[in-house]
């Protein structure tokens, strides 16, 4: 429910503000209904990983143009490493971490937070 | 105890949110950029997207715009102000990240968002006083009604795009380079054609040639960087009579510039070869209609997203199609029902440099005239990405700016002196550029093409015109400044009022011919005119080989049609080749060494043409260059600031002056080595850098078109993968079909006029999308390189039905 609830929230937040709201939509909803400190970080964490590589797969597959190799390729830059991952690959890294990093200690720190006032 | 225990999560978080918040370095901030709901990855669901219907505050009358299949907009608008507003839009809409760079870059504020590696360039073109020389056109463009309103209607159209953008909406380069756009401005499109003047107009030789000068004196001078070439095919034919009683030049008594005792130590980089042009227009006594046909190929530096960006724009009054430059009102290059023009530069020289005393180091005063006279001070502010604040002073004498206060090795134009005052016809803010292509797009005929052509300054070009009423003219155009001979071939005496520019040569005056004998006019940045005109315009020009290659076709051309002057377009044929070759090939074959006899047999079997896959192509391409280092480095070393003898010398010294002492290399005292030595050193020297760079020879390593390495890259060089490397095409720089690494023909066009309706083709190495994920982006490219054209779609009304027809969008007036 936690995890639905995130995605969902989080989803029309994001349509509507910046990056950030769906860390602060988690926080809010954590702080509310998650039962422990582990649950608020691993539950928020894996709804944003969810929420960002299936919006930007959806984008990815279904839009008519491909940006994905031309920025993998800019963010490789001069790194021989770095340009072996397939563009894909190295984009959605970079989302997993983005996101599930922010989020899911936004959740915690929702949680913390109730638990700090409580 | 539970304070401690519960907030370091939050803590944490917001810790990640600020970092992922801003930008590390020249990675854009990564929340942001990576947000499937903001990031880039939203650029990729734009796609052309106008609605058919769109509603904005700024027209007065619904305007309709077609788009054919090349997503080439045709705009249909009920008056001038509803055109030009939309067309502000619309290029905004596909071009608006490159039209802002373009002014950034010419009004020096790149730190601004590329932060300190900018600093040296951004102050060089600061110093080059362009952004200050564009606040004047402005305030003079304000007296002229009719242009302030185009200019004021094309702004507000860039603007009501510029405010529905939001970060999620921004171009893909602003999200990388973490800025937002500025509100447009008429000054921000004055800035726009400031870059043309420095891309046309702002190189010099002076004070390399005044390097030369005083190291070998004015008879070394005189033999070895004449005024005119000794093969030329000039633009006005020879013989075209002179029908004007000239302006009265005065020559003072001293010409030469006052010598410092050592080599001036410190030098605008010399012109590019690459830069530059060719139009043509055929009358119709050599068509196979019977009436005209016009050709333009500009060329400039390659890159994506494009230069131009073609249109149709129609109202009452103007129906006109041709390419734009993004953030200039109006077409710059095209056609209409009745006429069509184009334009190439003509290299006359408009940029000198004046040795200023001053007073002291203060130099808030210098000697002019005989007298003392105050210099004007300026103070720069450049505002870095990371917000340090650094102030340069720039001073003005009556000349114009001192560019380089001082010799350092980090000053960006390193062939401008330091302490010396630049006179720049870029600094002419009289006139009005804008109000002659605006004339054009709605002339009908020759005397409507004279009337537009004599408000125009700079940069000069040479406007080419074609009309149905079959009259084709050129005219070499522009402030052209009066001047004595050789004035401004070296540096200039800064205290001396006769070394001042005397003015301007007259408008009826400049160099012009209309119908003349030979059925056809034409150029391609060669000599204007002939010795016999009146008035000195400069020594140094684009060396003839394109200009006489496409005279010579012309000449034989007959029941020509637009496929004629397109095939002339992607003429290939080296006539430097053809001229070099037999004084080269005898001397190789004297002394070949088993490992050359193959090489020297491709250049022997070579039928002259640079094709892509040439192999000869490629070995005479690099050998000529090398050629010229081996005859000239030692005495005319580039990095003591020397400018080495044009193109046309060293040609003349192959074929006919083989014993000239230029050949030995002054820096082996004790030998003396000859024609033979450097012809047969370099070609070897060539060989080897050919394999050592491709590989051993073969057609696939060695083809022309991977030597030539044709590039068209992205306005941010460090974008590659917004860039395209190695295009498939043949030509090079004295080739008619002028691609270089870096330049080429930015835009084909050829016109057959009609009484009727004209037919036209035309392409450019780019798309119409500055989007790099459009598929718009770089759809012409191929087609450019093999060289055919597009036929261009010119609607007679609104309503025609055409039959490469994309989408009808309305902009209707938003209540």
């Amino acid at each position: 429910m936690l995890y639905f609830s995130i995605i969902i929230l989080g989803a029309i937040a994001s349509l509507a503000g910046p990056w950030w709201s769906l860390p602060l939509v988690a926080c809010l909803i954590c702080a509310l209904k998650a039962q422990t400190p582990k649950q608020a970080f691993g539950v928020s964490s894996l709804a944003a990983v969810t929420l960002w590589t299936g919006y930007s797969l959806i984008l990815v597959f279904s839009g008519k143009e491909n940006l994905v190799d031309k920025i993998g390729t800019l963010f490789a830059g001069d790194s021989a490493v770095i340009a072996g991952i397939p563009s894909l690959g190295l984009i959605l890294a970079i989302v997993i971490l983005v996101a599930g990093l922010t989020t899911g200690f936004a959740g915690l720190a929702g949680k913390h937070l109730r638990m700090m006032f409580s | 105890m539970k304070f401690i225990k519960y907030l370091w999560s939050p803590l944490v978080a917001i810790a990640l949110i600020y970092f992922f918040n801003k930008p590390l370095g020249s990675i854009p901030p990564l929340g942001k950029f990576f947000s499937p709901f903001h990031g880039f990855l939203q650029n990729t669901t734009q796609e052309e997207d106008l609605s058919e219907e769109i509603f904005l505050r700024g027209v007065s009358e619904p305007v309709k715009v077609v788009y054919d299949n090349n997503y080439v907009p045709h705009v249909f608008a009920a008056n001038e102000d509803d055109l030009y507003f939309t067309q502000g839009y619309l290029v905004a809409k596909d071009r608006l990240w490159q039209m802002e760079f373009y002014t950034l870059v010419s009004s020096g504020r790149l730190t601004e968002v590329v932060g300190e590696t900018a600093f040296e360039f951004d102050r060089y073109n600061r110093r080059l006083g362009m952004a200050r020389a564009a606040e004047e056109i402005v305030e003079n463009q304000k007296k002229d009604e009719k242009a302030w309103r185009i200019l004021n209607a094309y702004s507000e159209g860039v603007n009501a795009y510029i405010s529905q953008l939001n970060y999620k909406k921004l171009p893909v380069e602003y999200k990388i380079l973490g800025y937002e756009p500025e509100e447009w401005t008429p000054l921000k499109t004055i800035l726009m054609l400031m870059n043309m003047r420095q891309t046309l107009n702002g190189h010099s030789n002076d004070f390399r040639l005044t390097n030369v000068l005083a190291r070998y004196g004015i008879d070394t001078v005189n033999d070895l960087f004449p005024d005119y070439p000794s093969v030329e095919s000039p633009i006005i034919p020879s013989g075209t009579p002179w029908n004007f009683k000239p302006e009265e030049v005065k020559t003072p008594e001293v010409t030469l510039p006052p010598f410092q005792k050592e080599l001036l130590s410190q030098y605008i980089s010399p012109p590019d070869p690459g830069i530059g042009s060719n139009n043509w227009a055929i009358s119709g006594s050599k068509s196979a209609t019977g009436l005209p046909i016009l050709a333009n190929d500009p060329h400039l530096g390659l890159s994506l997203p494009s230069i131009w960006y073609q249109m149709q724009l129609s109202a009452p009054g103007v129906n006109v199609y041709g390419v734009a430059l993004p953030g200039c009102p109006g077409i710059i290059i095209g056609f209409n029902k009745d006429i069509a023009w184009g334009v190439t530069n003509v290299g006359s020289d408009v940029m000198d440099f004046y040795q200023v005393k001053f007073k002291d180091n203060t130099r808030k005063e210098y000697w002019h005239d005989n007298q003392w006279k105050p210099t004007k001070t300026y103070i720069e502010e450049f505002r870095f990405k990371n917000g340090k604040v650094v102030q340069d002073t720039l001073i003005y004498t009556h000349h114009g700016p001192v560019v380089y206060n001082e010799s350092k090795k980090d000053n960006y134009g390193k062939n401008i002196p330091a302490g010396h005052a630049m006179k720049w016809i870029a600094h002419y803010t009289a006139g009005s550029d804008l109000t002659t292509f605006l004339a054009l797009n709605r002339a009908r005929n020759y005397d409507d093409y004279r009337k537009a052509l004599s408000v125009y300054s700079a940069p000069a070009q040479n406007f080419v015109f074609a009309s149905n009423e079959n009259d084709i003219a050129i005219t070499v155009n522009g402030k052209l400044p009066l001047k004595w001979k050789n004035q401004g071939k070296f540096i200039l005496d800064g205290t001396n009022p006769e070394h001042d520019w005397q003015g301007y040569i007259p408008f009826e005056q400049n160099p012009t011919v209309k119908n003349p004998s030979r059925g056809f006019v034409s150029s391609a940045n060669q000599f204007s005119a002939d010795p016999s005109y009146p008035y000195y315009l400069g020594w140094y020009f684009a060396p003839a080989y394109r200009g006489r290659r496409i005279n010579d076709r012309l000449t034989r051309l007959t029941h020509a049609n637009a496929d004629s002057l397109r095939d002339i377009q992607n003429d290939n044929y080296s006539l430097m080749a053809g001229r070099l070759l037999p004084s080269l090939i005898p001397v190789l074959e004297k002394h070949a060494t088993p490992d050359m006899l193959q090489s020297i047999r491709l250049l022997k079997e070579w039928n002259l043409e640079n094709t892509a896959t040439s192999v000869a192509a490629s070995i005479f391409e690099t050998w000529t260059g090398e050629l010229h280092k081996w005859i000239w480095d030692d005495e005319f070393p580039e990095e003591n600031n020397m400018m080495s003898p044009l193109n046309d010398r060293t040609a003349r010294m192959i074929t006919s002056e083989p014993d000239a002492k230029w050949f030995d290399n002054a820096l082996t005292a004790d030998t003396v080595e000859t024609f033979d030595y450097i012809v047969l050193g370099s070609f070897k020297a060539s060989l080897d850098s050919l394999t050592r760079r491709h590989g051993s020879m073969s057609e696939e390593n060695w083809a022309w078109y991977k030597v030539k390495n044709t590039g068209i890259n992205h306005l941010v060089p460090a974008f590659k993968s917004f860039s395209r490397s190695t295009v498939k095409n043949g030509g090079g720089s004295q080739i008619v079909n002028a691609t270089t690494s870096h330049t080429g023909p930015s835009w084909r066009m050829v016109v057959e006029l009609d009484k009727e309706w004209p037919r036209a083709y035309g392409l450019y190495p780019g798309g119409q999308s500055g989007r790099p994920s459009s598929k718009y982006y770089e759809n012409m490219i191929d087609d450019w390189a093999e060289g055919r054209l597009n036929p261009l779609v010119f609607m007679k009304t609104k309503d025609e039905k055409i039959n490469n027809h994309l989408k009808n969008v309305i902009i209707n007036p938003k209540k």
